[in-house]
């Protein structure tokens, strides 16, 4: 049942509301989580689970991203959930020598940003992959990159953190949010009132929505991701594999409207093949596509030419939280006391979920972050609030 | 009908297997409910159920019969499976292609 009152509310139940919460707790916070489904069944439940830092921008987001894989790291160890935590490395395949001149220069300042990053020949590549097509020249190997299974990483956040004391309250959707003194207030929801000091918003692509309660205009626009899932197969791979052109398409060109692919490729511990994934913007549309499946599959083949005749059992797609700038959004709402804002992690949020939890947290209950927070702020985007009171 | 539509779930005293390809246990289904689960990919999240090859087509009428038996919802109110590409499975090379490669092959 929700309870009348809470120090904090957080609303959004997948990864990045169920770390806050779960890392609330560790500094004495009994947190309210509320979802308005069930647990992870918006992006967190609908993406890959790759801890992949190569992919990460150089500078102040690799850098939580670091801190956040190493958390994840620890989290595995201690949580007896299992979340599926594999260590297996991440290879980025380079394809041609346009690649090979990004990827050596980007390796050069992703060490310099503390990852430590391998440049492999092929015959190198080959030795670790076999079943890579030999057009390909070579790649970038790091080998502190992991794999979760997100949604039980989900589940792990989310029953750890009942354990130490939170309230997860699930099927219970935030109607309203009202202030009063130029603080939050008060939340109107589909099983009561609840009066809380504290809110924090870590509804992903649906922020915007709850932005929009206290008059917040919150820059986060959904991005289709379509996934093609096989059979389940013996180890086919043994790292995380990722197309060069990823990291590219994700910051060389943060061109809206352009629907590239870069496609990566993991092995769930189940044995299915995770073949991911599209970048579109197309609204809150999470159909799949055959063209955009075939974007994924035919470049798949191009570089596994034997998995063209793995059987595709399934397809989704998930919608990522994604900001102008590639950079998540973190921390308190000018103007409004006591308003968190913890989303826009676009295709990030399982990497940086602990992270998040960490600064969230702190910030909550120190009003301080052990990270640089001003470039995640909501005010690097020129916004505006107006917010009713109660 | 089918017989396990007869069955009366809560009077079983044996464990049974509810999905096929992944080898998911009612009791699996119970507990997953019990942690909140209410509608069909709910379960699937949670469980598995509906995952494997056969991609719920034999599980979901099991399902959604423990969802009427436990929660007593109507069974025309029991959101389904996301229904997604594709049907039945087919080779990675064929998914959206006009060639069809194993054919060749």
């Amino acid at each position: 049942m929700l309870p009348n009152k809470a120090d904090v509310a957080i609303i959004g139940g997948g990864l990045i509301g169920a770390s806050i919460a779960y890392h609330l707790t560790l500094l004495g916070v009994n947190p309210l989580l509320i979802e308005k489904n069930d647990l992870s069944m918006g992006t967190s439940g609908a993406c890959d689970g790759m801890l992949c830092l190569q992919t990460k921008k150089p500078g102040v987001h690799l850098k939580i991203a670091l801190v956040s894989a190493q958390n994840l790291k620890t989290f595995s160890h201690i949580t007896p959930i299992d979340i599926g935590y594999e260590n297996r490395g991440a290879m980025m395949i380079i394809e041609n020598e346009d690649d090979l001149r990004a990827m050596e220069s980007f390796a050069e300042q992703q060490s310099k940003s503390g990852l430590e990053v391998s440049l492999f020949d092929q015959k190198a590549t080959l030795e670790r992959e076999p079943l890579l097509s030999t057009k390909i020249l070579g790649s970038t190997f790091s080998t502190i990159e992991a794999q979760v299974n997100p949604y039980y990483l989900n589940y792990a956040f989310a029953q750890l953190a009942e354990k130490n004391g939170a309230t997860v309250i699930t099927h219970c959707e935030v109607k309203d949010i009202c202030t009063a003194n130029s603080r939050v207030r008060k939340l109107s929801t589909t099983k009561g009132d609840c009066l809380v000091d504290i809110v924090v918003n870590a509804c992903g692509i649906h922020a915007p929505k709850i932005g929009m309660m206290l008059g917040v205009e919150i820059p986060i626009k959904p991005q289709r991701g379509q996934v093609i899932i096989s059979e389940e197969m013996p180890a086919l791979i043994s790292s995380i594999i990722i197309t060069a052109n990823t990291a590219a398409v994700k910051y060389a060109e943060y061109n809206r409207g352009i629907n590239k692919t870069g496609v990566g490729v993991e092995q769930s511990h189940n044995g299915n093949l995770i073949f991911g994934a599209t970048r579109e913007y197309v609204g809150f549309n999470s159909s799949t596509t055959l063209d955009g499946l075939y974007s994924i599959s035919k470049h798949i083949v191009e570089i596994f030419p034997s998995f063209g005749e793995l059987q595709v059992i399934r397809t989704f797609s998930g919608l990522r939280p994604t900001t102008d700038d590639g950079l998540p959004i973190l921390g308190p709402v000018e103007g409004i006391g006591g308003l968190f804002i913890a989303a826009g992690h676009g295709g990030d949020g399982v990497c940086l979920s602990a992270v998040t939890g960490q600064i969230i947290s702190s910030l909550i209950v120190n009003g301080k972050s052990d990270y640089d927070i001003i470039p995640f702020s909501l005010s690097r985007f020129s916004t505006s609030s107006s917010h009713r009171k109660c | 009908m089918l017989g396990i539509f007869s069955y009366e779930f809560k009077k079983m005293n044996e464990d049974i297997i509810v999905c096929r390809c992944q080898e998911i246990l009612l009791s699996q289904v119970e507990e997953a409910i019990h942690l909140g689960a209410r509608n069909l990919n709910e379960i699937k999240k949670r469980t598995r159920a509906g995952m494997g090859l056969c991609q719920g087509r034999t599980c979901s009428s099991i399902l959604e019969k423990i969802f009427q038996t436990y929660l007593g919802i109507n069974l025309e109110d029991i959101e389904p499976f996301t229904a997604r590409i594709p049907v039945r499975p087919v080779a990675l090379a064929n998914l959206g292609s006009d060639n069809d490669v194993t054919e060749q092959s």
